[in-house]
């Protein structure tokens, strides 16, 4: 596919606040993943949704926010991808214990909340951004079709796109059953044409997995493994690695059926 | 010239009309409603519901056993009408299979095993069941995954969740892919199935009415909800009869999470993007499928829409009464009714809209209409104020 630029970037983590700090974090050995990820973002949202949201949408707007923030695009311009292999499963969670109740008493904001674009629908509220969006899962291999999804939206629509990746775990009892062990999100802006200020030059192409010789998903740093296994918006890590370091890389992303994911990242000094 | 963005070489439709395409177009011919008074278990609500027959008795292979849920019982019936897996087999031969994409939408997947296992717990269990598959089942990936096993399909898949504009984009989505050069074909589609979370959560909201829904009429109180699935094969190649997607529109409202804009100033974005992708002007369309849930702030907000982009004149008329509102299927339900109804040269009547909403000011077809008609748009917006207009058409 044709190359693209990197013109902001927001990630929150155990012990990643943001993306400055997380370039230090992301190549230590000791990043400190047994801390809690913290809110402290203002999210520009209205008193009323800022009161409902639920905590991965407010996770999935700090890391939207500190992407747009730190490029020169303004949120009304982009297009949007959000990518989450669950959604927020604690909706799932209070929905099916009201629903095991006499009474069924479903709450009306949990079940608006527990549609897949709720983050979408929030940032679009807090951002006014009214242009195209998408909301998606692909299991364990969300993050690089969502990548994917926001590549062929910039190539074929010419928009910039913020692609937003977030997990977090389920509350007990579907806690061993969800995918996610650690709260995660990333956001990346990626633009068709190159600002002053862009990141990295991106190319991305799909290929058939027989093809990829390197090895697929892996970090650089195993001290990041036990995170990127653990979450799938952590699958992720790889490229913010590849991006934490000036220079070429070539990062390979498994995604469905006999298809993988080939990006080359060219990161300014 | 109308110029094609895809051909829809193959579809298949499966709502509580009956399974199959001829069950559909029979159903809205005869003006058989497939809404009836519903008798769930587990679901005490005063409403209709659009219920398909049968899926409790649908047996998936042995090797996709772990995927069983109502959700994939439904689209397992579902593929296998219409020639459906022939068709795409063919594409399979001529791309290869990792050539073929898969799109899905859905709102709730296969939430309803969940559902079970919380009434099957006891209070404060710190475990799942050992028969449930959290991953295979209410994942929102699973039906995608599903769909694109079952077919033997290859290449990239991924489930669309927008709410009930999810299966209107898996169109948009699949042309990207195609028009990147990174797949040569696509099956899309959408299923989405009766479940508890959705018709207690819908009631919540008071959104559910107690009778059968009257999109458009005075007395409109809500919707009423059913379960489908479509699915279509979509590909640059025509053939001489094929229906072709013409245009697509997607917006934000930026709104409200469950409230549409009220003056529908956003579902017109999306339906002149459409336009302007199909390089054409209102008066080229014949007939539009109204999104048409039948609650008060929906209708309204989507006939201001209507009438300020294409005025007072042009046919319309909303499904929703005849298969129920079926969410995250509700997209490719209505886009495909539209291929049907461009097929056969017919546009149906707004079911139970006896007397329309002198508010409301758009042009609703209270009669069948038999007449050719050469370009449809159809209209799906959803919760989080996310909207999707297509458009339809031959290229005669």
């Amino acid at each position: 596919m044709k190359p693209v630029f990197i013109e902001g970037i927001g990630i929150s983590g155990p012990g990643i606040e943001n993306w400055q700090q997380a370039r230090s974090a992301l190549l230590s050995e000791q990043p400190g993943f047994d801390q809690e990820l913290i809110i402290s973002a203002d999210l520009s949202l209205p008193a009323n949704e800022r009161r409902r949201a639920s905590r991965l949408s407010k996770i999935a707007l700090q890391v939207a926010g500190e992407a747009i923030n730190s490029s020169i695009l303004q949120a009304d311009e982009v297009a949007t991808v959000f990518t989450s292999s669950c959604g927020d499963l604690e909706i799932a969670h209070k929905i099916c214990t009201a629903l095991t109740m006499e009474a069924k008493p479903v709450s009306p904001i949990q079940f608006h909340n527990s549609v897949h674009n709720a983050q979408a629908g929030y940032w679009a509220i807090s951002q006014h951004a009214h242009n195209v969006s998408n909301s998606i899962s692909a299991c364990a291999d969300s993050f690089a079709m969502g990548l994917l999804e926001a590549l062929t939206l910039i190539e074929v629509e010419q928009v910039p796109v913020l692609l937003v990746a977030c997990d977090r775990p389920a509350p007990v009892p579907l806690y061993n059953a969800g995918m996610s062990r650690y709260e995660f999100a990333v956001a990346m802006l990626i633009s068709p044409h190159r600002s002053d200020s862009f990141m990295a030059v991106l190319e991305g192409d799909l290929v058939a997995k027989q093809s990829v010789d390197a090895a697929v998903n892996v970090c650089e740093n195993k001290a990041l493994e036990p995170l990127r296994k653990a979450c799938p918006a952590a699958m992720a890590l790889p490229l913010l690695e590849a991006l934490a370091i000036s220079g070429q890389h070539v990062i390979s992303l498994d995604c469905p059926g006999q298809t993988c994911m080939q990006i080359k990242v060219d990161v300014c000094a | 010239m109308k110029t094609s963005l895809l051909a829809v070489r193959a579809y298949t439709l499966s709502n509580s009309l009956g399974v199959g395409m001829s069950a559909s177009l029979e159903g809205l011919r005869e003006e058989r409603s497939g809404l009836h008074p519903c008798e769930l278990p587990n679901i005490d609500l005063n409403t209709w519901v659009g219920q398909v027959d049968g899926l409790d008795d649908v047996v998936l292979d042995q090797d996709l056993a772990q995927y069983n849920c109502r959700n994939n019982h439904l689209a397992d019936l579902a593929l296998q009408q219409d020639g459906f897996i022939d068709h795409v087999q063919q594409s399979i031969d001529k791309y290869g299979a990792d050539r073929i994409g898969v799109f899905i939408g859905t709102s709730t997947s296969g939430i309803e095993e969940t559902e079970k296992a919380y009434r099957e717990m006891p209070p404060g269990a710190e475990e799942m069941p050992d028969w449930y598959r959290y991953r295979y089942t209410q994942n929102i990936y699973s039906i995608a995954d599903f769909v694109r096993l079952r077919l033997g399909i290859e290449g990239p898949a991924m489930a669309i969740s927008t709410a009930c504009s999810s299966s209107a984009k898996v169109f948009a989505s699949a042309y990207r892919y195609i028009q990147c050069g990174l797949i040569d074909a696509a099956v899309i589609g959408g299923v989405d199935t009766l479940c508890q979370t959705t018709l207690y959560g819908f009631n919540s909201l008071e959104l559910v009415s107690p009778e059968p829904c009257r999109p458009w009429a005075a007395d409109r109180n809500g919707i009423s909800i059913g379960e489908a699935a479509g699915f279509a094969l979509l590909e640059r190649d025509a053939t001489a009869n094929s229906i072709h997607l013409l245009g697509y529109g997607e917006s934000s409202d930026a709104y409200h999470m469950s409230t549409p804009h009220p003056e529908g100033e956003y579902a017109v974005m999306a339906m002149q993007q459409a336009l302007s992708k199909a390089g054409m002007d209102p008066q080229d369309i014949d007939y539009i499928n109204l999104h048409g849930t039948g609650t008060k702030s929906n209708d309204a907000s989507e006939d201001k829409a209507i009438v300020s982009l294409f005025g007072t004149d042009i046919p319309c008329s909303s499904t929703k009464a005849w298969t129920g509102h079926t969410l995250g299927a509700a997209g490719i339900t209505e886009a495909l009714f539209s291929c049907l109804f461009l097929e056969h040269g017919f546009m149906p009547k707004s079911l139970n809209t006896e007397k329309q909403d002198p508010n409301l000011g758009a042009n609703i077809l209270l009669e069948h209409t038999a007449r050719p008609i050469q370009a449809v748009m159809s209209n799906s917006f959803g919760f989080g104020g996310t909207n999707c207009s297509l458009i339809f058409g031959s290229l005669t």
